[in-house]
């Protein structure tokens, strides 16, 4: 683990979704170099804390601070149905302001890696979920972020892409990325620095 | 405006003009629904003449044939719905990604005027479209004055289109809604014949269609002038534009 700094810090957080009190007060510190694993049951506010956490959805109360950019895979693609995976990669990397030369570049090595090569000019609504899937965590890589919040990013995956994905996050650890992954699967606890469970609204380290 | 924000104006703007293309149902639409309509009114309405008030026409009394009457305003209820239509579609599908999109830098401010400069095209295309369409049937006195009457229709309505797209959270909340706002308004309180003889005229006159009605009709029947009325429409699709910009930044914006 590479930790030389706090990149990402979340104080108090709490947030009520009609009803319900989702978050209670959660506290998050990400250091530099770190991955954070995030498990809970079902509706425990996994994804309501991720999308705070972005900045996507205000909190009641609490406070966030990046200390760096950020990069974010909701759980459901969030995608253009009409447009290609080449044409939403294009998209995203003007939003960064990336040069042509360089996001080009960068998104054959994210098509190749994620195996999705072939569905590079195929309109979104025609791909399976799988690739969907792949393509909501590529255009996240994209601009090589230095933290990143990853919503159970393999939703779909077959086995080879779910082990590359693993594989990857082993490289961005070590070339200093931060890496905040949602996830189920206590396999995965193998490749986190640290796992915690949201549960009643606050975060505590899984036994 | 620097630099780099217009290019990511004009990349956002040939990416959502492409994914609207690609769209064959609203495509479709835009083809099929004109021709439907201008058909089924010049296969159903006689030739009698009918005598009507025009709200802009100083109270005087025109006897026009009914078929010619019915053709331009089926012409401009088509127009509004599939303007309306187009420019929902515009907001509402792809807000999710657009919210992602400014997550990853773009400004609401740049997608929005993306899709206006996107929506102002398709508004330009479907009112050319229905106008190019009428001489098939009969030809209006003044036939620039029907395409502008036709055009002011379709950005007040597309206006309307995103400014429901920027509200709702369903598509089909979406769709009920601008049905019901086409019905009545563009469909039913704007015909000149029923206007002749409404009662509470001043209402009338506050919806979004009436002064696009007015263009249009003026324009094939009289040759009053049309300043006052474009005056007025552009007013609305203004304040339209201005009304779905505010609710397209709420729905979009992203916390520092």
């Amino acid at each position: 683990m590479v930790t030389d700094g706090t990149v990402l810090e979340a104080r108090g957080l709490a947030k009520r979704l009609g009803r319900r009190q989702v978050l209670a007060g959660v506290d998050l510190t990400v250091g530099r170099g770190e991955v954070v694993g995030i498990c809970g049951e079902n509706g425990s506010g996994k994804s309501t804390l991720m999308r705070v956490l972005a900045g996507l959805l205000p909190s009641d109360s609490g406070e966030v601070q990046r200390h760096d950019t950020l990069g974010y895979a909701p759980q459901l693609p969030l995608l253009y149905d009409q447009l290609s995976p080449w044409e939403h990669f294009h998209y995203f990397a003007a939003a960064r302001g990336m040069l042509q030369q360089v996001w080009e570049e960068g998104a054959r090595q994210l098509l190749e890696r994620y195996r999705f090569t072939q569905w590079r000019a195929h309109p979104v609504a025609l791909l399976s979920g799988g690739t969907q899937q792949k393509l909501n965590l590529a255009l996240a890589l994209l601009a090589n972020p230095a933290v990143l919040l990853l919503d159970e990013p393999y939703g779909g995956f077959e086995w080879e892409t779910y082990l590359r994905f693993w594989e990857h996050v082993r490289e961005l650890r070590a070339a200093g990325r931060s890496l905040v992954v949602v996830s189920h699967l206590f396999y995965d606890r193998a490749d986190l620095d640290r796992t915690l469970v949201l549960h009643d609204g606050r975060l505590a380290e899984a036994r | 405006m620097s630099a780099g924000s217009l290019r990511r104006i004009g990349v956002s703007a040939r990416l959502v003009a492409r994914d609207l293309a690609r769209n064959r149902v609203a495509v479709a639409l835009l083809v099929v629904i004109p021709i439907v309509f201008y058909g089924l009114v010049a296969a159903t309405t006689g030739d009698r003449d009918i005598v009507f008030e025009l709200a802009a026409g100083g109270r005087r009394l025109l006897t026009e044939n009914e078929r010619h009457l019915s053709l331009l305003f089926i012409g401009m209820v088509s127009i509004s719905g599939l303007s309306a239509f187009l420019a929902f579609v515009l907001v509402l599908r792809p807000l999710g990604a657009d919210r992602r999109l400014a997550f990853e830098g773009y400004r609401p401010v740049e997608l929005l005027l993306a899709k206006v400069c996107v929506m102002l095209a398709v508004a330009v295309a479907v009112a050319l479209y229905v106008t190019a369409l009428l001489p098939i049937f009969f030809r209006p006195a003044r036939a620039a004055g029907v395409f502008l009457g036709f055009l002011s229709t379709s950005f007040v309505y597309a206006t309307f289109g995103m400014v429901i797209g920027a509200v709702v959270r369903r598509e089909l909340e979406g769709i009920m809604l601008i049905l019901l706002l086409v019905n009545i308004d563009a469909g039913w309180l704007q015909s000149p014949v029923f206007y002749a003889h409404a009662r509470n005229q001043a209402l009338i006159r506050l919806l979004p269609g009436h002064h696009p009605a007015q263009i249009t009709m003026v324009s094939a029947f009289t040759t009053l002038a049309l300043r006052p009325e474009i005056v007025a429409a552009v007013e609305y699709a203004v304040g339209g534009l201005v009304a779905a910009a505010g609710l397209y930044w709420l729905r979009v914006r992203v916390r520092a």
